[in-house]
């Protein structure tokens, strides 16, 4: 407690006076107290220790009380003393900065020492820096610790960046600013305490660093929707290295732009945006990013299911899930052309006209447009013909029969139409014709072609079939006839008889100059006493066109053990008398005899040269008086000639089992024969009532019933080269050079070996009883030229002018995933199948032909090799 | 002309036609002698031995291939034969016979030995006199005028046609490949022929190109393609005609594989006409040059040419034919006496025409279906000369079935091929030619081979 504080004051001088005085006064007893410190200035900075020390003499007393500013113990604003003299200066340098720091004697309280305190701000240091470096002209934040910072302390760079503070303590002093240093430079970072006692830290050094970069890889980028593709940002020059993505400016992206998320993997979206940019920014310093561009491409599109099984026809619709379609995408369906609307990315549905391709099963894909056009999978589209008069393996079968083999436009057909419908049609198409000649010299192949584009694509299917069946009855060859003028006329009458009666036919033909030159009947001359009448045409008239060999029952069996023959030699002579008289037409002269060779005309009779003596032929008198009375009345004879156990004339048997072995089956039973031949001989011959008898008999199997296991026939070289051209839909510009195959494989078209045709109609199987007259022409090396054949088809080199496509199978055999191929491979086999053999693939024929499709990877060689081991096999080969 | 009873074929035929052939079941039950045939099959032979058929389909005019030129047969040839007289023949020496005048490479190897002309041979079911034919009182054989029945006739030499396997056939079933790898014995270089088929044996066929499957080109795709094709054969469909189907091609399959492997095909040492025969007969003789690389010690080649069915133009189609039969086989007779081949006594070639022609021309400058005929046998092996007998040129005459001069052979097919089989090998005659039990033993061999 200081004197002072209890009484008002008294002044010093008058005080030391006093005590002078006092001292006087007992000076001549006690020397008076005194103190003293043993500093009597200091400078200190805030927080600094000092401690004083008090001497006090004269007294035992000497302990003293401490003040600051006359306030015993000092405070907060001026420091604290302790009763020991310690003195530790304040925090902050008050307003005023000289404090006092005195001590009080106890003993005598009017006993004072003091010191002047000058108090400075502290010497800031800075221990370190929040950032380590900033880049230049980039704003950065830095918080700089230390201590000694003052409330008005300054940071400062060396470089004059201005710096904002933003936060400030005794330790820390935060800061932002843009330094305009160049990278590289080194800045040096103090702090300025003001005064009192102004100082500046030892500077610090921050390093300028060239600005926060972002660089994105791949710069750009081509991907298809539906796909992702990580992007990375790499950031330099700090040591915050994380980025924000977005895309097209939008965060993230989005569902139409496609989203990006925080490890730069950008997924594109289904329907792909115009242009996508993606953005990686800089977290650090949000003027940074980089950009990649990235080029969208329509995603390759799945097709997950489509409707299956459909119905062929117009107007008919197919609905496509899956996923990545893409606006503007088409539908590949075999050859159908289909309008597509787009539903969305997965959907889609095609509207149009299906058409059932070869098989009846179609490859669907989707197609997307550019930008990246690209093709689905392929998903196997079963396609049904809309007709249910009749089933598919059924009307297969009746075009076998019928015509040169079924396309899938004539079995779609006829099962919507039914057989009858569909036989009326074929008696009323209008029959093919060949090209008039043109002169005496060309040869048969341009017959040929045409014979050949008339199979292939001609509507008169039936008519063609029969024609050629009776071509192989009443035969005429190229070996004799080799020019296209003399053959011609012959091959069109045969057309234009088919549906005739088979009497009318006899007559043609007996009266073609084709056939007069073949069997030298032309020019026949009444006998002399050293020649006779050819015999050749009489005897091959009776024993292959007409009646055969030996006497028969309705059924086609012999009527007799043994058998008894239908003429005798007797017979053939008489009837080559009959056939005299005749010479070419006149065509370019007047008429004499003999006329020179003209194959426009039937042949005419010159009475002069008929031998018109009674003739006794089959029991018969034939003597009219005429030469085509004479004619007439002898092929009524043998039209009518039959046993006498027979129920029908023999003509009947003979021609039924001849063309039930062209159109249907080698074997016939004796009960087919019989019905076909009661038909004929009650239609009095007509081929229409009889070919319709021989398709639509139920031993036909147009019923679907079990065939016996030797029915059928192999198909002759002309069938089997023309319907497998059929079959595979083939497309044929011009005119099919087919003959060379044709003879390669046994058939030379118009040019049979003999008249005895290219085999024999009892031909049987080597060591059987089984009949087989195509059989006869196959020998190993026309099994080669036939398998040959089918391999030229499937390599689409038969001829530049026959085109075939086997693309749809491809397409269906383009699975190439070992744990789906088997299945989908399973399901273009059947297609195969059901082209060539009329049913789905047999199982043990699948066994042995898949590993052969499993052999590869290439789609169309599994196409090829699956057409060509079906068309080869036995299976194809031979028609039932 | 005498008349002609009806009953003339009345006579009981063995015929068996129509759709069905009754007796030819395959199996040995109708076969008589043939039932027993495996149990004859010779033991494996020496040395190696091949007859070589030229089949001439239509009904060879022999009658103007072998001409008299001596004695009365000839002025009734230039009498009779007329317009279709062979003027100037090639004289055989001075045996009073000559060839067609385009046979001249054949007439010198008859010259040389290497020829027998074998008169009037044809089908018959027994020797058979003119009075028996037209009384009806002896057997005939079926369907005589026939092109296709005479044709099976002389290639199963069963005239009451009923069997349905070849001579060739029942001769390659008694030698059969001596390995699994060996050829076949039978081989035709012109498609199927009736001759070879067989009981058990199968016979092949080769052509000259094409022969194999194209495509080959040894990838993994074809060779599992192959094996596929394979497979497929061994399907039992349970249809009769598509397992028959099946076998000919994988049959078709291991005969190329043995020719490719075997069969050289550096040129011939002979020049082979570019004709058909001619083309036909250098395949065989390339085959024969391969003959140890086939394994094969036994083979009955089959050829044919067609055309001579000369109802009209005869004399210019035999021009033709006859040159390219005469340059054909000398061709080949020339490779076979090469050292290259080194064949010519192990080698026969012989022809068979399926008839005859008439002897009177008709009007058309041609000749009708007739009977017996000449044939020739070509080799080393051979004995050259004349043999049987040269019929009686008298229409309606003795020779003469009918009144055109059809000849009635005098030397039975069965006769001619049974010689050639004796000299091939074959000790079970009867087996392979039931029908010459009607002809007396010592006439089994003729001796021109």
């Amino acid at each position: 407690m200081s004197f002072a504080s209890r009484f008002h004051p008294i002044p010093s001088a008058l005080l030391l006076s006093m005590v002078a005085l006092a001292r006087l006064a007992t000076a001549a007893t006690v020397a008076p107290v005194s103190i003293k410190l043993d500093a009597t200035a200091a400078t200190l900075h805030t927080a600094d220790k000092k401690t004083f020390h008090a001497t006090v003499v004269n007294t035992t007393v000497t302990t003293v009380t401490w003040r600051v500013n006359k306030v015993v113990g000092g405070s907060a604003l001026t420091g604290i003393i302790d009763q020991s003299g310690n003195y530790t200066a304040p925090t902050v340098v008050p307003s005023s900065n000289v404090v006092t720091v005195d001590a009080v004697s106890k003993a005598d309280p009017t006993q004072i020492a003091s010191a002047t305190v000058t108090l400075l701000n502290p010497v800031p240091s800075i221990s370190s820096f929040s950032v380590s470096e900033v880049n230049t002209a980039t704003p950065f934040t830095l918080t700089v610790s230390g201590i000694g910072f003052t409330s008005s302390a300054l940071l400062t760079f060396d470089d004059k960046t201005a710096l904002t503070i933003t936060s400030k303590s005794a330790t820390q002093i935060t800061v932002q600013g843009t330094s305009a240093s160049a990278a590289g430079t080194q800045i040096h970072v103090t702090v300025t305490n003001p005064n009192p006692g102004a100082t500046v830290s030892t500077a610090k050094t921050m390093a300028v660093t060239a600005p926060i970069a972002v660089v994105i890889s791949p710069k750009t980028k081509t991907m298809r929707g539906l796909t992702t593709n990580k992007f990375t940002a790499t950031v330099s020059n700090t040591n915050t290295k994380t980025v924000t993505w977005a895309v097209n400016g939008t965060l993230g992206g989005n569902a139409t732009l496609g989203t990006i998320v925080s490890d730069g993997t950008y997924t594109a979206p289904a329907i792909i945006p115009a242009t996508v940019t993606v953005t990686a920014t800089s977290t650090a310093d949000l003027s940074k990013s980089d950009t990649a561009q990235v080029t969208l491409q329509n995603p390759i599109p799945a097709i997950a299911s489509a409707t299956s099984p459909i119905t062929a026809g117009a107007n008919k619709s197919i609905s496509i899930t899956g996923t990545g379609f893409a606006q503007g995408a088409q539908i590949l369906l075999g050859n159908s052309s289909l309008a597509v609307k787009w539903v969305s990315s997965s959907q889609l549905v095609a509207t149009g006209t299906i058409q059932a391709p070869v098989g009846g099963v179609a490859a669907l894909r989707v197609q997307n447009p550019n930008p990246g056009a690209a093709a689905s999978n392929t998903m196997p589209v079963t396609i049904q013909n809309s007709g249910t008069v009749l089933s598919y393996a059924a009307a297969k079968r009746l075009l076998e029969h019928a015509t040169w083999g079924p396309t899938p436009d004539s079995i779609a057909h006829l099962q919507s139409i039914g057989i009858t419908a569909w036989l009326a049609e074929q008696f009323a198409e209008p029959e093919s014709t060949y090209n008039l000649p043109i002169d005496t010299t060309s040869n048969l192949s341009t017959l040929q072609e045409q014979f050949f584009k008339n199979a292939v694509t001609g509507p008169d299917q039936l008519r063609q079939r029969v024609a050629f069946a009776l071509s192989q009855i009443t035969v005429v060859s190229g070996v004799k006839l080799p020019n296209y003028y003399q053959m011609m006329p012959y091959q069109q009458m045969l057309l234009n008889d088919a549906f005739g009666t088979y009497d009318s036919l006899l007559k043609d033909v007996t009266l073609s100059p084709a056939m007069g030159h073949y069997l030298d009947m032309v020019n026949n001359d009444i006998p002399t006493a050293t020649q006779s009448p050819d015999e050749n045409y009489a005897r091959e008239l009776m024993q292959l066109f007409t009646i055969g060999l030996v006497e028969l029952n309705a059924d086609g069996t012999p009527t007799t053990t043994p058998a008894t023959p239908t003429y005798t030699e007797n017979d053939v002579r008489a009837m080559a008398r009959v056939l005299t008289g005749w010479t070419y037409s006149p065509c370019f002269a007047a008429s004499k005899w003999t006329n020179a060779p003209c194959f426009q005309s039937p042949m005419i009779a010159v009475e002069a040269h008929h031998d018109n003596t009674a003739k006794l032929f089959l029991g018969a008198t034939i003597q009219t008086g005429s030469a085509e009375g004479d004619l007439d009345l002898a092929l009524r004879t043998i039209e009518t000639s039959k046993g006498t156990q027979s129920a029908l004339p023999n003509i009947a048997p003979f021609v039924a089992l001849r063309l039930i072995q062209h159109l249907v089956t080698s074997n016939p039973t004796p009960a087919y024969i019989s019905r076909v031949a009661t038909v004929f001989a009650q239609s009095g011959g007509d081929l229409k009532q009889t070919v319709t008898a021989v398709l639509t008999d139920q031993a036909a199997g147009n019923d679907g019933s079990t065939l016996a296991a030797n029915q059928g026939h192999l198909a002759e070289p002309v069938l089997f080269t023309v319907s497998l051209l059929r079959a595979l839909n083939a497309n044929t510009v011009y005119a099919p050079p087919l003959a060379s195959y044709t003879t390669n494989i046994g058939q030379d078209l118009f040019v049979s070996p003999s008249v005895f045709n290219y085999y024999s109609p009892f031909y049987t199987l080597p060591g059987s009883s089984t009949v087989a007259p195509e059989f006869q022409i196959l020998s190993q090396s026309t099994s080669f030229y036939r398998a040959n054949y089918a391999y030229r088809a499937v390599q689409n080199q038969i001829s530049s002018d026959i085109v075939i496509d086997l693309t749809n199978f491809a397409q269906l055999a383009s699975d190439t995933n070992t744990a789906t191929q088997s299945t989908s491979l399973t399901v273009m086999l059947n297609a195969v199948s059901q082209a060539l053999l009329g049913e789905p693939m047999p199982p043990a024929m699948l066994s042995a032909i898949m590993p052969a499709m499993l052999a590869t990877n290439d789609p169309n060689t599994r196409a090829r090799n699956a057409v060509y081991l079906v068309a080869v096999s036995p299976q194809y080969q031979v028609q039932r | 002309m005498t008349s002609m009873k009806r009953n003339v074929f009345s006579r009981r035929f063995l015929l068996e036609k129509g759709f069905k052939l009754a007796t030819t079941v395959g199996a040995a039950a109708s076969l008589g002698h043939l039932g027993k045939i495996s149990a004859f099959a010779e033991t494996a032979p020496a040395g190696y031995k091949a007859l070589v058929c030229v089949f001439l389909f239509g009904g060879n005019d022999s009658n103007n291939m072998v001409v008299p030129m001596s004695g009365a047969a000839a002025s009734q040839y230039n009498t009779l034969r007329a317009n279709l007289a062979i003027k100037n023949p090639l004289a055989l020496g001075s045996t009073g016979y000559g060839l067609h005048p385009n046979m001249t490479a054949l007439a010198n190897l008859y010259s040389r030995g290497n020829v027998a002309l074998n008169f009037n041979v044809g089908t018959l079911v027994t020797p058979l006199t003119r009075s028996q034919y037209q009384k009806g009182s002896g057997k005939a054989p079926a369907n005589l005028f026939s092109h296709a029945d005479q044709q099976q006739e002389w290639q199963t030499a069963a005239p009451l046609e009923n069997l349905t396997t070849g001579w060739g056939g029942r001769v390659a079933d008694l030698f059969p490949p001596a390995t699994a790898q060996s050829c076949a014995t039978g081989i035709s270089v012109n498609g199927n022929s009736a001759l070879l088929v067989g009981q058990t044996s199968r016979q092949a066929s080769v052509s000259g190109d094409g022969f194999g499957l194209l495509g080959e080109d040894g990838s993994a795709a074809t060779i599992a393609r192959d094996a596929a094709l394979q497979q497929i054969f061994k399907l039992d469909s349970g249809v009769t005609l598509v397992q028959a189907s099946g076998n000919v091609l994988q049959g078709a399959i291991e005969m190329a594989a043995l020719v490719k492997n075997a069969v050289s095909t550096t040129p011939l040492p002979a020049t082979f006409p570019a004709t058909s025969l001619g083309q036909q007969l250098s395949q065989v003789a390339q085959l024969i040059r391969s003959r140890t690389q086939l394994g094969a010690n036994r083979q009955i080649f089959f050829a044919s040419l067609g055309g001579f069915d000369t109802h009209t133009d005869q004399l210019n189609s035999q021009t033709a034919l006859y040159q390219q039969l005469s340059d054909a086989v000398s061709a080949f007779s020339t490779a076979m006496a090469d050292s290259s081949i080194d064949a010519s006594t192990d080698v026969t070639l012989f022809t068979e025409s399926e008839f005859n022609r008439t002897f009177q021309p008709n009007t058309n400058g041609g000749t009708d279906h007739a009977w017996g005929g000449h044939h020739l046998v070509v080799g080393g092996a051979v004995k050259g000369g004349l043999y049987g007998q040269f019929p009686t040129l008298v229409l309606g005459g003795d020779s003469d079935a009918e009144s055109r001069g059809n000849w009635i052979p005098t030397t039975s097919l069965d006769q001619y091929c049974a010689t050639l089989a004796q000299w091939f090998g074959v000790n079970n005659l009867l087996g392979v030619f039931p029908n010459l039990s009607n002809f007396s033993p010592n006439e089994y061999n003729l001796g021109f081979v």
